[in-house]
């Protein structure tokens, strides 16, 4: 499984998310910069996972996890959060995001956890 | 994308300086687009500082700086972002309330912010010292409201504990792991992990879905710490095999799992998970499996596990994702590369579609040639007439050859000097239908010739729209910059304004946002500070107090129009007359004669001011003229309209591009001139008897309006004498052409030799190696490689009216500034 789904407003978060996740060996399928796109371009590539951004214009981080769940109750979404975020990132824990990764992060660190998060075929 | 996806591996550790420079256009353009989002947020929260949608913007957008300050290495700034981002959730949260202060403040930390963008744009990385604004922030937050500590951070939680621990976990903990056959799970997070207790939770939330975790230690509702969770551990009873359940637990920045107890690691007991949901801890589990010790110290790489494995597992996780699992949904082929839909975007130098621009345009002019060629050759060519003609004429040659060879063997005069002639006529008749029929092959080869012409065409007009669209972007973001303008500006003269604006998705032309952005600053500046009245006199002539400007843009056919109203007290003619006169501009008998329009016209003379007092900002008093030029330099036009006390309108027409100018082609003696055909108000055909002498000026009458009348030789200076020339070509009566020319509210009647057309022009500019003529905007290259000069109709007309003034004034003053063409 490699087909990836990332959110995120800022380009620049993208950029190096996509960047970080090729060089891990993930295809990465669209990108999303809000809830809606995201809701809907999971419904449209079913990636194998998703990062998903907090804080967006429109529908944010938390309802747009909420909202694929319901679609696929066992989609694996990763929420990519900053400290202060805490609550909000509680939420989403409890609504069944299956990791966080926290901003800014190092691209070390997150090349692992796309690494780890891969099926190493 | 998938190029790259087989980097090495050591590619993904801190960023190289190239990936750094790609990713700093980015934050620039990124940074100052939130910037200005930014500042119009809070201009919002200034007049309704409970607006929630702008409390969210503006916390978003000093997030998303923060964060990528934050990757960027910027520590300064973002930790500064992160300040006011803090505060803004506050706002939002309603904690606390932004006051007016306060937003002044954070506009001060916006230019701080700016200025940091901009020293990066140069080069310079110097992330400045914010620790003044920083101060003034903290003081703020003093007089308003103490905020603890905890508050700021968000940390403590108001919401209720979370639904997916199990309330045995939560209230009665179990102190040692020894007391059942659950599973005792040590957990070892890496050292200085963020948010290492939601990860824990995370964990407990992740294993929950596979067992029950009967106890945590420490307890989950008292891990608050951010960083300082180097150990966790917790019971879980489970029937899951231990594999398994460490996938489950093995989240991101786990170090190692270790596991403990009175365990069977192959079979499970199903009862024990069934018990557990009633009474944990009075429960004595009774288990048929002897304690087990289960091997420690184990790392947290990820066990690759089948897909058939983890498909087997019976609930519903909410988390079936483990490493290296597969859900069962996956069904899209892995090697169908979906289009990503959105925002698959590239920044592209401006100067690349410059280029671009011009070669396509190029290509519409060789394209327009190509069309003229085949037009002009289709006549001929077009059906098989000539064909035909010449068949017609060989097959009547071949009988009238006949009847006389007939003839003279019938006369019995036979020579054997005639069959040779004979023969050598029919071989030129052979000779003939072979030409006929090459004529032939060569009419279907034009036919083709046609086809892929108006195929070209039709791929070339195609080409100019999307090289065109890939660089008209909308006028909003330009137009919404002057919010802050107006907001800094009525502060600080002391003037209620708002800025209405409208048409906000107008596109144009990237390359004239850029330049539209000055010219429009000092028309909205000039609105404030002549324009609109103070509020005193506005409430006594009976005028709302809070005085409008209003920034509208539209298209309008192949122009977009930009209006800047405000309904001040308008300009006055009677102050422009006053000053022209006492700058010397013009002398109290010229002015006398001149129309308002005339007398209007004057704000654009060049060192003219009316502002009575000097303000800092405008009124300087060389503003207009600029605003004019900068206009004119991007081929496009602008007006006033004023109405005493109601107010002014300013009104700047732009082409939609500079590269492409629909133009009317016309002939004058040998030269070919263009004219923009935004320009051109129609064209007249003029018999010579029906053009008056007014005022010795020439004028004709088009449907009861009297246009003056010029011809090229009047208006430039021509090298060769003009004179020779006005008798040999014009019949005396025949009828004149005669375009009608409409710029800034006048008319002007150009004579012309002869219309050539209409062709898109791709217009160069001659000032780069040609001294500026009045009258001229440009040259462009015709298919056929002649010269086209393009004429400026605006300073025609001006140039027209100015001569005839010198005219009138018996040529007392030489036009000094007139045109000249060599």
């Amino acid at each position: 499984m490699n087909r990836l789904l990332i959110v995120d407003d800022a380009l620049i978060m993208r950029m190096k998310i996509r960047d970080i996740a090729k060089s891990a060996g993930w295809q990465v399928v669209a990108e999303a910069t809000n809830g809606e796109e995201a809701v809907q371009l999971f419904e449209e590539h079913k990636p194998d996972l998703v990062t998903l951004d907090m804080v967006m214009p429109g529908m944010d981080g938390l309802s747009a996890l909420k909202a694929i769940r319901r679609l696929q109750p066992d989609a694996n979404i990763v929420m990519v959060s900053a400290v202060n975020q805490k609550e909000k990132l509680r939420e989403c824990i409890e609504s069944g995001a299956i990791d966080f990764v926290v901003k800014p992060f190092d691209p070390a660190n997150l090349k692992a956890f796309f690494e780890q998060y891969r099926q190493s075929t | 994308m998938g190029s790259d996806t087989n980097n090495p591996a050591n590619e993904s550790g801190s960023s190289s300086s190239d990936d750094l420079s790609e990713y700093m256009q980015v934050f620039l353009d990124e940074s100052a687009e939130e910037l200005d989002s930014l500042v119009e947020a809070i201009l919002l929260l200034e007049d309704d500082p409970q607006n929630a949608d702008a409390l969210n913007k503006a916390f978003r957008m000093l997030h998303s700086l923060k964060g990528s300050c934050g990757m960027m290495g910027f520590e300064v700034v973002g930790d500064f972002a992160h300040t006011l981002e803090d505060r803004f959730e506050n706002y939002r949260s309603g904690k606390d309330r932004l006051d007016h202060d306060t937003a002044t403040l954070v506009l001060k930390c916006v230019d701080y912010f700016r200025s940091f963008i901009d020293r990066l744009r140069k080069g310079n990385p110097s992330e400045g010292d914010p620790s003044d604004l920083r101060r003034q922030l903290e003081s703020r937050s003093e007089k308003t409201l103490f905020i603890p500590e905890s508050l700021l951070r968000s940390d403590t939680p108001p919401s209720p504990p979370p639904a997916s621990i199990p309330p045995a976990a939560a209230a009665k903990p179990i102190p040692t792991p020894t007391l059942s056959g659950g599973i005792l799970i040590k957990i070892k997070f890496k050292p200085g992990l963020q948010l290492a207790d939601l990860k824990a939770r995370l964990i407990v939330s992740r294993l929950s879905s596979i067992g029950e975790v009967v106890a945590c230690e420490p307890k989950i509702e008292d891990v608050k710490s951010f960083d300082q969770l180097p150990l966790f551990s917790l019971t879980l009873l489970s029937d899951r095999k231990l594999e398994e359940i460490r996938k489950f637990a093995n989240v991101d920045g786990v170090e190692s799992i270790e596991f403990d107890g009175p365990m069977s690691s192959a079979d499970s007991t199903p009862s024990v998970r069934q018990h557990a949901a009633t009474e944990v801890l009075d429960l004595p589990l009774v288990s048929e499996t002897k304690p087990e010790s289960i091997p420690v110290k184990e790392t947290s790489k990820p066990q690759p596990v089948s897909a058939e494995q983890s498909s087997r597992n019976p609930v519903p996780a909410p988390s079936t994702l483990t490493p290296g699992a597969k859900p069962a949904s996956q069904a899209v082929s892995e090697t169908s590369e979906a289009k990503n839909t959105v925002n698959e975007t590239l920044r592209i130098d401006i100067e690349r579609l410059d280029r671009l621009m011009n070669l396509t345009g190029e290509l519409v002019v060789t394209n327009a040639r190509f069309a003229q060629i085949t037009a002009d050759m289709s006549p001929v060519f077009r059906r098989n007439s000539v064909f035909n003609k010449s068949k017609d004429v060989t097959d009547r040659l071949r009988q009238r050859l006949e009847l006389v060879r007939q003839q003279m063997s019938l006369s019995k005069s036979g020579d054997e000097s005639w069959h040779s002639v004979f023969h050598g006529l029919e071989d030129e008749l052979d000779g003939l239908d072979q030409q006929t029929a090459m004529w032939n092959e060569g009419h279907r080869h034009f036919i083709q010739i046609t086809e892929a012409v108006d195929q070209l065409t039709r791929v070339s007009k195609n080409l100019q729209r999307g090289v065109l669209n890939t660089r008209m972007v909308p006028v909003g973001p330009l137009l919404n910059r002057f919010k802050r303008v107006i907001r800094d500006l009525s502060v600080e003269r002391g003037k209620r304004v708002q800025l209405l604006v409208h048409g906000e998705n107008t596109e144009l032309d990237r390359r004239m946002i850029d330049s539209l952005g000055d010219p429009l600053l000092h028309l909205v500046r000039n609105s404030i500070d002549h324009g609109l009245e103070s509020s005193e006199k506005r409430i006594a002539i009976g005028k709302p107090e809070v005085g409008t400007i209003a920034i509208e843009a539209s298209h309008r056919g192949n122009n977009v129009l930009i209006t800047v109203r405000d309904d001040g007290g308008g300009i006055s003619s009677e102050k422009i007359r006053a000053r022209v006169i006492s700058r010397g501009i013009a002398t109290e008998t010229q002015v006398r004669e001149m129309s308002e329009q005339q007398i209007l016209d004057f704000i654009w003379h060049p060192g003219f001011s009316t502002a009575e007092q000097v303000t800092d900002i405008s009124g300087r008093g060389v503003g207009m003229d600029i605003v004019r030029s900068t206009i004119t330099s991007l081929s496009g036009t602008i007006d006033v309209a004023t109405t005493p006390g109601q107010g002014t309108t300013f009104t700047i027409r732009l082409p939609l591009t500079l590269a492409i100018i629909r133009s009317l082609l016309i002939r004058n003696r040998d030269g070919h001139f263009s004219i923009p055909i935004d320009d051109v108000r129609e064209i007249v055909s003029v018999a010579p008897d029906k053009i008056h002498a007014v005022h010795r000026h020439l004028t004709i009458d088009v449907r009861g309006e009297l246009i003056s009348l010029v011809s090229m030789e009047n208006i430039f200076d021509w090298n060769t004498s003009a004179e020779s020339r006005s008798t040999e070509g014009n019949p005396a009566n025949r009828n004149i052409n005669v375009v009608l020319l409409y710029s800034r509210g006048r008319t002007l009647g150009l004579c012309v030799d002869a219309l050539v057309g209409r062709a898109d022009i791709v217009i160069k500019s001659l000032s780069e190696n040609f001294v500026a003529i009045r009258g001229l905007s440009g040259a462009s290259i015709m298919g056929d490689g002649t010269v086209c000069l393009m004429l400026d109709c605006a300073s025609l007309i001006e140039l027209a009216s100015e001569r005839a003034v010198a005219q009138g004034a018996g040529r007392r003053k030489l036009a000094t500034e007139r045109g000249s063409v060599s």
